[in-house]
């Protein structure tokens, strides 16, 4: 069992999506079955098995503690979800899309959501440490201060 | 510099609901979930069994006769569709059970075991050999002989 979060942010006038919101939106008409099959692995990571290393691409950040992976992608298609992962327990979600270049540096847009994980990752490594994020007792959940603001 | 709009709010989005992901998850049936939650529970176990055996990746793939590591990770991934055949190899190389076949349970073995007691000395073991033969040999454990043997 295993706790998913995802970065919650607000568009103009007032919507509110997230990141994985967004992942969907993009994705879910070019490759429906991917899609479905990365929204059910993602409930079995939650409620079955957990958020273990063997389920995630690791080591996709430039940090090597920055603690960005993506979730497994099919090779035929390679749909690259980026995330989070701070241990078998919680996970944070981001969004990402389809990998068809050899690394996603050269791929303008996964280049710019491996780097919106890192910032978030920066983040909140900063706040784990100082003590304003911490995990609750059975690792399953982040309290205190859960926002990110960038100016 | 863009100036961007910060919320301090405490309960800011906690009534989020994402309607795509609703509905993404309103179209998966319990049998495509059960399937999915098979093949992550079958990766994580082969897993937790390499690393029991403190195999990493590439360890693995030498045991079990692969070059490609890359094919391992696939296995780990929850998204392979495996042969009968690996999975026995699997299974051989790690100890494990992945595959569960037998179709009938075993018979309990019910071991009985031969009391003999009795207040009259007289009887030897050569009296009580007889009497066993007599009786008709092992249908003897289904009754009690009241007769002890002395030495």
């Amino acid at each position: 069992m295993a706790s998913l979060y995802t970065v919650m942010f607000e568009l103009a006038e007032g919507e509110i999506t997230t990141k994985l919101d967004q992942f969907f939106q993009k994705y879910r008409d070019r490759y429906p079955e991917e899609l479905m099959d990365i929204v059910r692995r993602l409930n079995s990571l939650g409620k079955e098995t957990g958020c273990t290393e063997n389920f995630f691409k690791l080591d996709e950040g430039l940090n090597p503690d920055d603690m960005v992976c993506a979730l497994y992608d099919v090779p035929e298609i390679n749909l690259r979800l980026y995330c989070i992962r701070l241990d078998d327990q919680l996970t944070i979600l981001g969004d990402g899309g389809p990998k068809a270049t050899r690394t996603w540096q050269e791929d303008a847009n996964l280049k710019k959501e491996v780097h919106a994980m890192m910032d978030v990752s920066m983040v909140l490594r900063t706040k784990l440490k100082n003590g304003t994020i911490k995990r609750s007792a059975n690792g399953l959940r982040l309290d205190g201060d859960l926002w990110i603001t960038k100016t | 510099m863009t100036e961007k709009i910060i919320h301090t709010e405490d309960n800011w989005g906690d009534d989020y609901f994402s309607p795509i992901f609703g509905d993404l998850q309103s179209k998966i049936s319990a049998e495509q979930q059960e399937e999915t939650n098979y093949k992550m529970k079958l990766a994580a176990k082969i897993y937790q069994a390499m690393k029991a055996r403190g195999m990493n990746q590439t360890q693995f793939a030498v045991a079990m006769g692969e070059r490609q590591v890359s094919l391992i990770s696939r296995w780990l991934s929850g998204t392979h569709n495996f042969t009968i055949g690996t999975l026995i190899a699997v299974q051989r190389v790690l100890d494990i059970t992945l595959l569960d076949v037998e179709t009938t349970k075993s018979q309990p073995v019910v071991q009985i075991k031969l009391s003999v007691s009795s207040p009259i000395s007289e009887w030897t073991r050569f009296n009580l050999d007889q009497y066993i033969s007599d009786m008709g040999g092992m249908a003897i454990t289904e009754k009690t002989i009241a007769q002890t043997v002395e030495g």
